[in-house]
């Protein structure tokens, strides 16, 4: 089974170790050299939330085979716990931030329950019914979650005497975490627990035969997954100072599912790939006007016409047939 | 390969909106729900904008200069209304804004407007955007406030002591059923039943039980217009024969006709009327403008955001000319200093006001499936 | 008042069992989950709408032409886009984003063909309410559950007394033996694909009178019917049904007597609880596991 390759880092070696350091130079100079163009810098903040955001539902979806709809569920308690504490209470924002992304992950844990006890369509739905849930319990929650007003005048991250209230200093805070955020997941992908969601995302039976204990794994990942979530919807309710529910439907779930399979699901850089991907279609496609959602679901097909597997295990697919062709 | 080559050859073809180099030309931004389920608003909005840029072309433009529109679909999603804004403040550079419906949108976009000083004229009711303490953001209608301490006050002298009210969950919805219960309570009158329901959802059986249960003298409906239709019919349907005070949703054509019988004795204030035909409009200025919408797009406007689209635009040209510059902070003053100026929504005055231009609002009656303007 | 909770409950259930048996009709023939059936249902109202509202036919032949027209679109979905991408070897997962691509695409094709605004879709049996043995009731809503019924009535016939049916089911219990015994396979997936939408398209033009004819009124009885779908039975067509009509009374009845407000926050909590004890739906349903 080829997709059974741990696509981390060091699997390309050295030429993939120094892409990515280019990479990564390359993004913290962004601002620098992009410094008059706070349009593309805010499009690369989104995408760094998105990124964080995706690479936790690839780690239910993608490692551990647990389709979650719900994604957005876990966003809105990271953005919505963040916005409250630091609003309503005066806390700290790095702390509210961590509190938003542990408070989204013990909601992860306490969904986990019911959720590892059903799957495919069953789980979907449970993820589904999840994610309206918490839609509607900030809609419908009055003056304490403001409602469908939402919470405005959220203060943004000071550290220190460091005011991250400029799209440009904030952009640093993202980079930081989705460096963070990858380096985590490839090394959650390389270690025991990984393969334990592997193991049991491709066959369960034989992993339960083989003493693997499946809640505890399922639910550890939709912990790690719904904890990637809630981080990423506490820098976004500090980029942009203003939640509300409207932010966290299903059709947001549904977007962050897209972006993880059209990218690649299962892969370290099929979530970064798929995320880009969108973000920027999504921009680009604002010059066609009222007929740009139509072209969209279009070019979603097309794509899932010519890789069928998404976007990383298509390249991929093709890098194979390369190497089976080689040179004569 | 050959599959993918042709997927990113079709993504480039297209250029980025708002990239092309038009120095010369007055640049006026656009942001609202294109698609999605508020895009019968949204689009409208932006047709009305439209039929005001080619008035003002046909004039000769602004400052001698053709003056365009620059769209921004913001998905009815606050995260892309920020990105619609600053693309459009930032790339595109434009000088003024034409602003979404959706307060949500509004508010999110509001710092970065604020910070640029750019103006922005928006069409969202609600008052909650105008409280923030911007100094850059205007509407271009009456607000949900005006309209439902109207409606308060009408029904005080109308003898009403009851109403149960139903709104839709949404801001919009919420901030209208609020603000009227605070007004009527207010003026000795009971809230003796408050349902709300989502926006787009047609079974509202629980809600009207128990709204009709405690009999009351007047039903309060406020929604969008997509919803009243079947709001008034299913209503009527439970049984309820007495007054309905409505949002000003019920000028949209397609309410009356989906509600049919149902919509008799709705009173609702509004800013003006969307008539059948140009013909039917009392006065020049919305004959011409019902006109030359038809003209261009085929269809009398589906919504009256058509109509704040062609006022906002207005006003925005307004303040070009009198500040004889295209620099966002002295259009920004000259809109602040505007008074008494003719749109189709009245006469707006924004100078000593936060931002609200319209301070007054007509009544309209739906009798025998007509309009009729009454004395409140 | 119980009766008028009832009534309303029923209509509403109906909806959302016809919803739901397209879910688990297409799901049993193919194993696949569809996000597409809420377009089906409000494809069928607009066509129905312009041909008994724009063309002035009578409405049994727009009822018919529709019904005819959804089959095909059902159809040309499986063998445009389904077949050929599980020909590719697209997973389960990677259909369903394609059906989520369609589903956008007919909104704002609908959009964009018909327009924004919200149609008027005239009454045929009568939306005013009359008196009967003492209750206030609207016909045209009793129609509504008859009709239905009707078409459920017509499904479970087809699918049980026709050979085409019955090669139908066997195709959905075992692909290969099916084909193995001369049954065309592929052709009944389709067969599944043309029948769900057309099922959608009944549910379409029942619901327009009512609902109004715009876009994106297949969204919310998409998900309420795959709902229903799920805690019936996924898969099992009297599951969806009951499960459908189990959802729609429990909507009507919690909004009136406990709160309108949570309804929806009520529904999809019984849904959870009701997933968390009978963790394959009430009604039992086979797991078709995808390659």
């Amino acid at each position: 089974m080829a997709d059974l390759q741990l696509h981390s880092g060091q699997k390309n070696g050295r030429a993939g170790r120094a892409a990515i350091l280019l990479l990564v130079v390359a993004l913290f100079l962004a601002p620098v050299v992009l410094h008059s163009h706070l349009y593309v810098i805010f499009v690369l903040c989104t995408i760094g939330i998105y990124v964080i955001v995706n690479s936790g539902l690839d780690i239910v979806y993608g490692y551990s085979g647990q389709i979650s709809i719900g994604q957005a569920g876990f966003y809105a308690i990271g953005a919505y716990a963040s916005a409250l504490l630091s609003v309503r209470l005066g806390v700290p924002v790095l702390l509210t931030m961590i509190a938003g992304a542990l408070a989204a992950a013990v909601v992860g844990i306490i969904i986990a329950a019911p959720a590892t006890r059903v799957e495919h369509h069953f789980l979907a739905l449970v993820t589904i019914g999840f994610g309206e849930i918490v839609w509607l319990v900030f809609q419908n929650g009055g003056a304490f979650t403001g409602g469908a007003d939402g919470v405005v005048a959220i203060p943004p991250l000071k550290l220190g005497s460091l005011e991250f209230s400029g799209y440009r200093s904030y952009y640093y805070v993202i980079l930081v975490c989705v460096i963070l955020a990858l380096m985590v997941k490839a090394s959650i992908i390389d270690s025991r627990i990984g393969r334990a969601f592997m193991a049991i995302k491709y066959n369960p039976q034989a992993s339960a035969a083989f003493g693997v204990d499946l809640v505890k794994y399922k639910v550890t990942a939709f912990a790690i997954g719904a904890f990637y979530a809630g981080l990423g919807g506490a820098l976004y309710a500090h980029l942009i100072w203003f939640v509300s529910p409207e932010t966290f439907t299903l059709n947001q779930s549904v977007l962050f599912l897209t972006m993880v399979l059209l990218g690649g699901a299962g892969t370290l850089w099929g979530p970064v790939i798929g995320t880009v991907l969108l973000i920027v279609l999504l921009e680009v496609l604002q010059g066609f006007g009222t007929y740009q959602m139509a072209v969209y679901g279009v070019i979603i097909m097309l794509i899932l016409f010519f890789m069928p597997k998404g976007i990383v295990g298509g390249i991929e697919g093709m890098f194979r047939k390369l190497k089976v062709a080689g040179p004569v | 390969m050959a599959g993918l080559t042709w997927i990113i050859s079709l993504l480039t073809a297209f250029p980025f909106s708002g990239c092309e180099d038009k120095a010369d030309s007055v640049r006026i931004g656009f942001f609202g729900p294109l698609t999605g389920p508020t895009a019968q608003a949204g689009q409208a909005l932006r047709n009305g904008a439209l039929i005001a840029i080619d008035e003002i072309n046909a004039e000769g433009g602004l400052l001698g200069k053709p003056v365009i529109l620059i769209e921004q679909d913001d998905r009815s999603s606050p995260e892309q209304a920020v990105k619609s804004v600053i693309r459009l403040v930032h790339l595109s550079k434009v000088t003024a804004i034409v602003g979404s419906l959706h307060s949500g949108n509004i508010l999110a976009a509001a710092p970065v407007i604020e910070q640029s000083g750019t103006p922005m004229v928006g069409a969202g009711t609600s008052p909650t955007w105008l409280e923030k303490g911007y100094t850059c953001l205007f509407r271009a209608v009456g607000n949900s406030e005006l309209s439902v301490s109207e409606l308060a006050r009408y029904a005080k002298r109308a003898g009403i002591k009851k109403v149960s009210v139903i709104q839709s969950n949404d801001e919009y919805g919420m901030v209208g059923g609020r603000l009227f219960a605070e007004y009527a309570t207010r003026a000795g009158i009971e809230i003796s039943a408050n349902e709300s329901f989502t926006h787009g959802d047609r079974d509202f059986t629980g809600q009207f039980v128990k709204m009709l249960k405690v009999e009351p003298d007047a039903v309060l409906i406020w929604a969008l217009g997509d919803d009243l239709g079947a709001l008034t019919k299913q209503l009527r349907q439970a049984g309820y024969d007495g007054l309905v005070l409505g949002a000003e949703g019920y000028t949209l054509p397609q309410v009356l006709k989906i509600a049919g019988k149902a919509a008799d004795n709705v009173v609702f204030p509004a800013q003006y009327l969307v008539p059948e035909q140009p013909q039917d409009a009392p006065d020049p200025l919305m004959r011409s403008f019902l006109t030359r919408y038809f003209e261009r797009f085929g269809e009398m406007p589906v919504s009256d955001n058509a109509f704040r689209g062609y006022d906002s635009v207005r006003i925005i040209a307004e303040a070009i000319k009198r500040a004889n510059t295209l620099d966002r902070e002295k259009v920004c003053r000259a809109i602040g200093n505007i008074e008494g100026f003719e749109g189709l929504a009245g006469r707006f005055t924004f100078k000593g006001f936060a931002g609200e231009g319209i301070h007054e609002m007509r009544f309209f009656r739906i009798t025998d499936g007509k309009y009729v303007e009454i004395e409140h | 008042m119980f009766l008028h909770v009832l009534i309303n409950g029923l209509v509403l259930g109906v909806f959302y069992a016809l919803a739901a048996l397209g879910f688990s009709l297409i799901y049993s023939a193919s194993g696949l989950m569809t996000f597409v059936q809420g377009d089906f249902f409000m494809l069928g109202a607009f066509i129905a709408y312009t041909l008994f509202v724009i063309l002035k036919l009578p409405f049994v032949i727009a009822f018919a032409v529709t019904l005819g027209l959804l089959f095909v679109v059902g159809l040309l979905t499986h063998k445009v886009v389904i077949g050929p991408l599980l020909r590719r070897g697209s997973g389960a997962i990677h259909i369903v984003l394609a059906t989520i691509g369609l589903a956008y695409f007919f909104e704002n094709f609908a959009m964009l063909a018909w327009g924004t605004e919200v149609y008027n879709f005239p009454s045929v049996f009568g939306d005013e309410a009359i008196q009967m043995a003492g209750l206030s009731i609207v016909p045209e809503k009793l129609w509504v559950v008859f009709i239905a019924v009707i078409c459920m009535l017509m499904l479970h016939f087809f699918m049980t007394r026709t050979k085409m049916g019955t090669a139908m089911r066997a195709a959905s219990q075992n692909r290969v033996a099916a084909g193995v015994l001369g049954v065309n396979v592929p052709m009944t997936e389709g067969l599944t694909w043309a029948i769900a939408a057309m099922i959608a398209a009944v549910g379409g033009v029942l619901l327009a009178p009512i609902y109004g004819v715009y876009a994106m009124m297949g969204v919310r009885i998409s998900l309420k019917g795959f709902a229903a779908a799920v805690v019936g039975g996924y898969g099992n067509m009297y599951g969806a049904m009951a499960g459908g009509i189990l959802f729609g009374l429990l909507e009507t009845f919690s909004s009136t007597y406990i709160s309108s407000e949570f309804k929806d926050i009520t529904t999809f909590a019984a849904l959870l609880i009701v997933l968390f004890y009978l963790p394959t739906g009430i009604f039992k349903s086979p797991i078709i596991e995808q390659a």
